[in-house]
């Protein structure tokens, strides 16, 4: 998280970004760098809960890059970096209570990338109920620092960006501005508000998977003509959206019985660039939690 | 989560491309032409448009008769690669990742591919790769995004004649068209899970490094094997989203699949994958993240 990781004991002075109404602010994200272990959290509210009483996965995926992006930012020193794709593989359903945290690894660091992997977990985890709810692979460019870019210090601490006046009032879609205009298409529209965006000024990577989250749902029921749950998503970036709004376009690629793949397009209306193309399965039917069914095998090398 | 405790080098700066198929190498088995059909402007534009004809090889297909995805998405490297390299001459490209999604199973042949370039920037490119069964009315099989990252290659760029004609003149199927890819390249079924080869030179690219098609192959059989362990009853990968972190030189290879999450009746699985160089300090080599149907 920039600015984030200091001295626990020493507030630190109130960084540029992300400003005080934000969605980063509103999701309550806390980013944790302890015992060299980085993730990010967030408290699972009735904002965020889906159809199915459970946390969206276009939420997960805001989480989810949040973490590996402020992971890979203090593995980038003194450069800077940007997601450059993003694929999140839901196992169940989250817990509909409780917090959800996304730990990240580096896998590898490069002079132009840094592959990380996310583990998602909550409170059924926490609880040794289940196993982790979801997974994530992410690479971000590596690109030089430039003026502008915000000083990161890589330092153990703690950093709560939820403020007093934090929160949604509503829904999280209608928070930010969400708006499904034509489900048969895939139709999604996003405003790129201040609150959305990343400290470049673009919309943050994590709202990319918001609305191609919602684009592909929207499909996925019309098609499936029931509600469903987007299990996996992954997006590739190609451009950074600075306009607005953002505006998607879905087609069906693969329909199964209770499972639909569906190609999203997000592009920034204001400029016709095309943002990021993402590809996700929408389900009717999505794993409960339940114990991990992997074990080692017995007596397996480690 | 294994993380590399020793971040890997970066991939070496490729040297100019020996000539097409010439030897008893793995791509040889998949592909017969790559062809460059962009429009003078496409070329012009910087954004070509590749082409490759895929012959329908019984090794490469599942028990049911369909083309496996870890094939597939070698021949979707391939192509995508080459797509990507055109795109940012004169530097060439090395693949970082690939997501390949089937949208049905190829079940006739011979297949058709062709990728677009989505982004070209300073240091990476994307390529977009379709891939669609000929002999099936042309019925839409995967769609791919195939990034790479663009290098500066040490001896210069390969040298092409634009637009790049690539065709395989040997007789086609090989005599040996129809030996299972796994067993041909020597993968073997691991004591304690996943498989493993030996890295001959068949199985390297034109870099002299572990064939990233030969990584796909493996993740598919690790993935289907994590899956069909617990089921007891065989399993086909349907997606896979596929990092390369680090060049394989030495080997063993191998290839361990573990189940991400439960398995539920009528779901499909996922399975994470990790490719390892045992041979060179056990060093992660690829992760994958694969959608199993049991």
């Amino acid at each position: 998280v920039p600015d984030a990781a200091a001295d626990p004991a020493v507030p630190p002075a109130r960084s540029p970004y992300p400003p005080d109404r934000h969605v980063l602010r509103d999701l309550q994200v806390t980013g944790i760098h302890r015992d060299g272990r980085r993730w990010s959290e967030i408290p699972v509210v009735p904002a965020i809960l889906e159809h199915d009483g459970a946390p969206s996965t276009g939420v997960i995926g805001i989480l989810v890059d949040i973490a590996a992006g402020s992971t890979a930012i203090t593995a980038a020193i003194p450069d800077w970096c940007a997601t450059a794709s993003l694929d999140l593989r839901l196992q169940r359903l989250p817990a509909d209570h409780g917090r959800l945290r996304a730990e990240a690894s580096v896998l590898r660091k490069g002079s132009t990338t840094v592959v990380l992997e996310v583990v998602v977990t909550d409170a059924l985890v926490c609880d040794g109920q289940a196993g982790p709810c979801a997974w994530s692979s992410l690479i971000f460019s590596i690109m030089p620092r430039r003026a502008g870019n915000l000083t990161v210090r890589d330092e153990e601490g703690e950093f709560a960006m939820g403020l007093a006046q934090s929160g949604f009032s509503t829904t999280f879609a209608a928070g930010v501005g969400l708006e499904v205009l034509d489900a048969a298409t895939g139709h999604v529209a996003l405003p790129i508000t201040d609150e959305a965006r990343n400290s470049f000024g673009a919309l943050q990577g994590g709202l990319h998977a918001v609305v191609a989250d919602a684009a592909a749902a929207a499909l996925g029921a019309q098609l499936l003509g029931a509600p469903v749950r987007t299990t996996d998503l992954a997006i590739t970036y190609l451009a950074q959206g600075k306009v607005g709004p953002v505006a998607t376009r879905a087609v069906p690629l693969r329909i199964d019985a209770g499972t639909a793949l569906v190609r999203v397009e997000v592009r920034d209306e204001g400029t016709g660039r095309l943002m990021s193309i993402a590809t996700a399965t929408t389900a009717t039917r999505v794993p409960a939690p339940t114990p991990s069914p992997s074990p080692e095998p017995p007596g397996a090398p480690t | 989560v294994t993380a590399d405790p020793e971040p890997a080098p970066e991939p070496e700066a490729p040297r100019p491309l020996p000539r097409f198929n010439t030897g008893p190498s793995f791509s040889a088995r998949l592909v017969t032409s790559m062809e460059e059909t962009s429009t003078p402007e496409e070329i012009a534009a910087g954004t070509p448009v590749v082409t490759s004809a895929v012959p329908f090889a019984a090794g490469a297909l599942d028990r049911l008769g369909a083309y496996r995805i870890g094939p597939l998405a070698a021949v979707v490297d391939g192509v995508g690669g080459l797509c990507g390299g055109l795109a940012v001459l004169p530097r060439w490209v090395v693949t970082s990742d690939i997501t390949l999604r089937t949208m049905a199973a190829a079940r006739v042949g011979p297949l058709h591919c062709e990728a677009r370039v989505l982004r070209a920037g300073r240091t990476s490119v994307v390529a977009e790769v379709t891939v669609v069964d000929r002999g099936a009315d042309d019925l839409s099989v995967a769609v791919a995004l195939v990034t790479s990252a663009a290098l500066e290659p040490a001896g210069g760029p390969p040298r092409w004649e634009r637009p790049v004609v690539l065709r395989d003149r040997r007789a086609h199927p090989s005599p040996d068209a129809d030996v299972p890819l796994l067993e041909w390249m020597g993968a073997r079924p691991r004591r304690w899970g996943g498989v493993e080869l030996d890295l001959g030179p068949e199985l390297l690219n034109p870099w002299g490094i572990l064939h990233g098609g030969v990584t796909t192959t493996l993740v598919d059989e690790a993935a289907a094997r994590a899956v069909a362990d617990v089921t007891g009853r065989p399993a086909v990968a349907t997606s896979m989203s596929l990092g390369f972190l680090a060049p394989g030189r030495k080997g063993p290879i191998t290839a361990v699949g573990r189940l991400a999450g439960p398995l539920v009746e009528g779901v499909e699985a996922v399975a994470r994958v990790e490719v390892r160089d045992t041979g060179a300090d056990d060093r992660l080599l690829s992760v994958a993240l694969v959608t199993v149907r049991p």
